[in-house]
């Protein structure tokens, strides 16, 4: 936690100050609004009754009028102003973790990003975001307020009655501190128990709906959703407990303010009686009392999300540190030979029973062949680096450096992968091809659209290459996707390309076509070409070596 | 994935829910949480009476405390007379406090069982939905809903929804004593009571207006930081992470400043409400006090003094208060709302979709298969001019008859209708036409080994006992040493408490079929179907499976969809779904 409230405060800067001062004046406002209201009503009803009396009396009714009005205005604004102004800084902190995030997460070693294109784990990073929203806005702001506006109503009230608003002050301030640090106390634990089992229950959710097939047809799903059903009865007790905290030091703290707020009544009407002080001061006392209950009674539901707050800040931060990162260090100058040998893989069936084993050199092609599980994607994700290689695994290059040394970023402009599923962001359809490229000019983005068959498509585009391509590639259709992703390596120059199921949804005249248009940028590199079964154009490759992956 | 999991085709098919839910008739997000409200009136009701009292009892407090300002003020009487007055004050800052813990202790308690309803109904439905609708939907999507939207209905039972009700009461109480007190003041009140929601709702509307044109740039903005997150090795692949980060930064400016331009507008509508309270307490203030004073002498001014102007003072922000509480807590009624619609939705898709298995209602009993004692009698299944697939694709199955003990092999190329078939059986798919007979009609379950087989991140007792609730630790034992993963899961060293890693990692494909099979072997069903039970397998594993399908086979029927010559050369019946007629309706 400490971790985040140093860099908010590290971030915002004065603008956290500023945000606390607009706060003070519009709680203060408020404060102000009673107690001179409380007041100029005693003293004006004391008054009248005296000049009906018959006692001349001097009266300024006017500026407390004025000082009413005033309040008025000044909380209505301070309010507006307030809140405005704090958004505006929760969204530049909000930037600010995604920045730290996004770094942080990019100097991952490659194998350890994989989760991040899962749905689950953005959903929880998006949620844990949030969470934190709570610390600006109910652990920073509110607390600092509190204190300042006891202190400044200490202060005024203190020309008064001295004794008794020093002791109020003190007694209040201790009432701000306990009531916080009882509430994380109490519910710390609790907090994090129920975000943690929140967490659990949907990966058990996620489980029982996948086994959907197996269960439903043995009748079993509703054995199943009893441990669902146990570990969401465990969370309700907790949560129940959490609340009925929290709940309770509410009552305490309010049972604390009301007494205290009773003896104020006693003190200011009996020194009333003993003239020490004036009617009007005693009102404007209990008025004090009233308008600052009102800002401490918040504390407890403020305090209380502490625990879930601090559940979601340790998962974030966890995130942002960089473990210890074997360093690759080697340097890739040229690509001339890869050696590949796999045998054991779980991914791979045929290697528990055979060694797989092949060199790739000059400018060869490799037509790895297979049906689905039959651990064609694995041996890409070894060769591109997503998988680790090992002993079992092992991958050379150049005859004598091991592929787990060689610095990434070396490797990345050496070779140049196609997924199996494809993958556009959310951008343009310009941004899309040439993102990563430094210079481009628009003729070759059109001239690689023609050899993919997309030129008369993007050409009748109304907004050409600034079209919107959509979340997730929406706006285009499965096989549009795929020729984009291939066109965004044709306009690449790598030693090494790696294809995984290119024409993927696309029918194989298309696809015999565009391999056609291809084979110039096809015969100048080394290619690994996988695909589901023997393809029809790779007859046109003279050497090309074909393996095959299937054990049925 | 064959066109045919499509729930949009299967829609089309004439469908007849069984288990059908009962909540049918709840039609918008608004309906669906006022049919769970109704469930938990009582609770909720008490909150909203608990509320009122205290309202009350801060009516009380106050008039005492003015009661006795004005007699040690005015009247200069000492304190020490009214002590029973100052004691019922002291009663009622108590009885406050309790009645709030109160109201809040109920409207929680009626929250949390609300939201397991929710949640119990959505099990059910899910239960009751054909699986490939299940599988086809984002199962991140359905889980997103049953755990976060779902408590982020919370705040709308226990905070919003009493308040309500108190938004309407606790001013009426307080406006009635202040009418009796002077009813120029009450007239301020009742006049400002109807203008804030009235200018609340203008400035939303306007708010709203200006949400609609920036709606579309805000959405591809907030999405777009996950959208880089979740493509993150592509980016760095690319060479593009420096790019990406600037892009980043950019975008969130960008959204910042487009979310303050709508935030300015959308925080004018409290600030509405902040104004009008304030101006009230101004107005009441100033004219109470020059009255008091004796500067205004029209209306009912001659009759206040200090008991009475006082009292109206510090009772109008309360009057306020609540008006004040319900706006805060209102974005918890906008994300009910949102949360209800979604639900709604994917629970009035659910049942439309088909689906004829009766869930049992108690374990599966049946012994495992290598008990000596159980005697089936033989099970005949029985195709009858069955047709299965759907609109673009009809095939019609020849009349085919088995019976225990013997092996059907259906061979095709892949989308054929291989799969079609085996979920027509398995009655996840209605047949087109035509009947599947089972003789004799025992209503037992028909197991179903999918292509991918389903890992729980648990322990293999918990993997095992899902779908075999009636086996014994020795069973396991056994059937694991049958399919040979004894020693290769280890089992030796944690027993059936060793753990498999999230989606099967570490675990061949190979096996995950074993363990699959070892599932079957310990509660096997009289008809088991399998999709493709030997692709992609290493020589040991399929060894393992295909001696299991020899034991499995001598007491069941067992139906294969595969490409497996070896298979084809086990089976007694063997159909080629590529040779097979296309159908007509």
């Amino acid at each position: 936690m400490k971790y985040w409230f140093d860099l908010i405060i590290r971030s915002l800067g004065s603008r956290l100050y500023i945000g606390i001062f607009l706060a003070f004046i519009s709680a203060l406002s408020g404060v102000a609004l009673l107690m001179l209201s409380g007041w100029f009503i005693t003293a004006t009803a004391i008054t009248g009754i005296a000049v009906s009396a018959g006692v001349i009396v001097l009266f300024d009714m006017y500026m407390p009028g004025s000082g009413i009005r005033f309040f008025a205005l000044s909380r209505t604004v301070g309010r507006y102003a307030e809140r405005i102004y704090n958004h505006d800084s929760i969204l530049r902190l909000i930037s600010v973790y995604r920045l730290t995030l996004f770094k942080s997460l990019s100097t991952l070693p490659i194998n350890q990003l994989r989760a991040t294109n899962d749905s689950e784990w953005l959903g929880k990073l998006t949620a844990d975001l949030d969470a934190l929203d709570s610390v600006l806005l109910s652990y920073i702001i509110p607390p600092i307020v509190a204190g300042l506006l006891v202190i400044t109503l200490t202060f005024f009230m203190s020309f008064f009655w001295f004794d008794l608003a020093i002791l109020l002050g003190a007694f209040l301030l201790l009432c701000v501190f306990f009531s916080i640090r009882f509430t994380i106390l109490k519910t710390k634990q609790y907090g994090m128990l129920t975000a943690g089992l929140l967490n659990e229950c949907r990966a058990h959710i996620i489980e029982h709906l996948q086994g959907g097939f197996e269960l439903q047809s043995m009748g079993l799903m509703q054995q199943h959703e009893n441990k669902i059903s146990t570990r969401l009865k465990t969370f309700y007790n907790i949560q129940q407990t959490l609340n009925s905290n929290i709940a309770n030091i509410q009552l305490f703290l309010d049972l604390i303010l009301a007494m205290t707020m009773a003896v104020i009544i006693y003190i200011g009407l009996h020194a009333v009686n003993a003239n020490l002080i004036e009617g009007p001061i005693a009102i404007m006392l209990v008025m004090l009392i009233l308008g600052v209950s009102e800002v401490l009674q918040n504390t407890p539901t403020q305090f209380g999300t502490w625990g879930r707050t601090r559940y979601c800040a340790n998962r974030l931060a966890d995130l942002t540190h960089v473990s210890n990162i074997q360093e690759h260090t080697t340097a890739l100058d040229n690509l001339n030979t890869i050696d590949v040998n796999i045998r054991q893989n779980p991914r791979v069936p045929i290697s528990h029973d055979k060694t797989i084993s092949f060199t790739l050199s000059g400018k060869q092609l490799l037509n790895i062949q297979g049906r689905s599980g039959s651990g064609k994607s694995t041996i890409a994700k070894l060769l591109i680096g997503t998988e680790s290689t090992n002993q079992n695994n092992a991958i050379t290059v150049n005859e004598d450096i091991s592929l787990n040394l060689i610095n990434s970023d070396d490797w990345y402009s050496a070779v140049c992968y196609l997924e199996q599923d494809n993958t556009i962001l959310a951008g343009t359809l310009g941004y899309n091809l040439a993102l990563g490229i430094q210079t481009i000019s628009e003729q070759e983005i059109w001239s690689v659209l023609k050899m993919v068959e997309l030129f008369d498509w993007a050409n009748a585009l109304p907004e050409g290459l600034n079209a919107w391509l959509g979340e997730g590639g929406g706006k285009v259709s499965g096989g549009q996707a795929r020729r984009i992703g291939l066109a965004r390596l044709l306009l690449r120059n790598p030693k090494l390309a790696i294809l995984d199921e290119p024409f993927n949804g696309i029918d194989d005249q298309m696809a015999t076509r565009i391999w056609h248009n291809i084979l110039p940028w096809v015969n100048a590199r080394m290619l690994v070409l996988l695909t589901h079964e023997q393809p029809d154009y790779l007859n046109t490759v003279n050497d090309a070596i074909e393996a095959c992956l299937d054990s049925v | 994935m064959p066109a045919i999991n499509n729930k949009k085709t299967q829609a089309h098919i004439n469908t007849e829910p069984k288990n059908a839910p009962v909540n049918e008739h709840a039609f918008t997000g608004a309906q669906f949480l006022k049919q769970y409200i109704k469930q938990e009136r009582m609770p909720l009701r008490l909150a909203v009476l608990a509320g009122s009292l205290s309202t009350v009892l801060m009516i009380i407090q106050w008039v005492c405390f003015v009661l006795i300002a004005q007699k040690i003020i005015i009247n200069e009487q000492p304190i020490t007379d009214h002590i029973p007055l100052l004691i019922v004050l002291i009663g009622c800052l108590i009885g406050k406090s309790l009645l709030t813990r109160m109201q809040t202790s109920l409207s929680q308690k009626a929250s949390l069982n609300i939201r397991q309803n929710i949640r119990n109904t959505m099990l059910a439905q899910w239960r009751s939905s054909s699986p490939i609708y299940l599988k086809n939907t984002s199962t991140g999507a359905f889980a997103s809903q049953f755990i976060e939207e779902i408590e982020a209905m919370d705040g709308y039972f226990s905070r919003y929804w009493p308040q309500q009700a108190l938004a309407i009461i606790s001013p009426l109480l307080i406006l009635i004593v202040i009418a009796m007190l002077n009813w120029l003041c009450a007239i301020v009140l009742i006049m400002s009571a109807p203008l804030i929601p009235l200018f609340m709702i203008l400035v939303g509307m306007g708010a709203e207006r200006l949400n609609q044109k920036y709606s579309t740039i805000r959405q591809r903005l907030a999405g777009h930081f996950l959208d880089r997150v979740s493509n993150l090795s592509n980016i760095i692949r690319l060479g593009a992470r420096q790019s990406v980060f600037e892009e980043v930064k950019d975008n969130s400016d960008r959204y910042r400043n487009v979310v303050m331009k709508t935030l300015k507008l959308a925080f004018l509508s409290s600030t509405v409400l902040e104004f009008f309270t304030s101006v009230a307490i101004a107005t009441l203030a100033i004219y109470i006090g020059f009255s008091l004073y004796g500067a205004i002498t029209w209306g009912p001014a001659d009759s206040l003094n200090l008991f009475s102007g006082l009292t109206i003072l510090i009772l109008a922000p309360e009057f306020f208060q609540p008006l004040r509480n319900l706006s805060q807590f209102y974005h918890d009624r906008a994300s009910a709302l949102g949360a209800a619609n979604n639900l709604v939705e994917s629970l009035a898709i659910d049942s439309n979709t088909f689906n004829t298995i009766a869930p049992l209602t108690g374990p599966y009993d049946r012994p495992p298969i290598s008990s000596t004692e159980h005697q089936d009698s033989t099970v005949h299944l029985q195709f009858s001019n069955l047709m299965i697939g759907y609109e673009k694709q009809l095939i019609q199955i020849p009349n085919l008859e088995l019976k225990t003990g013997e092996l059907l092999v259906i061979t095709g190329d892949s989308g054929s209708g291989k799969t079609t078939l085996l979920n027509t059986l398995a009655k996840f798919i209605p047949a087109v036409q035509g009947e599947i007979h089972i003789t004799p009609a025992s209503g037992n379950p028909i197991a179903y080994l999918p292509q991918r087989t389903w890992i729980k991140n648990d322990t293999v007792y918990e993997n095992l006992i899902a779908l075999a609730p009636n086996a014994s630790n020795t069973d396991m034992m056994h059937a694991l040493d049958k399919m040979g993963l004894s020693e290769e899961l280890d089992i030796n060293h944690q027993g059936l408490d060793t753990i498999i890693g999230e989606h099967g990692k570490g675990l061949s494909g190979g096996q995950m079929q074993r363990l699959a099979f070892t599932r079957v072997l310990l509660n096997p069903t009289p008809i088991i179907l399998f999709d493709e039970p030997t692709a992609q397998l290493d020589l040991k594993s399929k060894r393992y499976i295909v001696d299991a399908l020899k034991t499995l086979k001598s007491t069941c029927i067992l139906v294969i969809a595969s490409h497996d010559p070896l298979l084809v050369k086990m089976s007694d019946t063997h159909l080629n779904i590529n040779s097979v007629q296309q159908g007509k309706r």
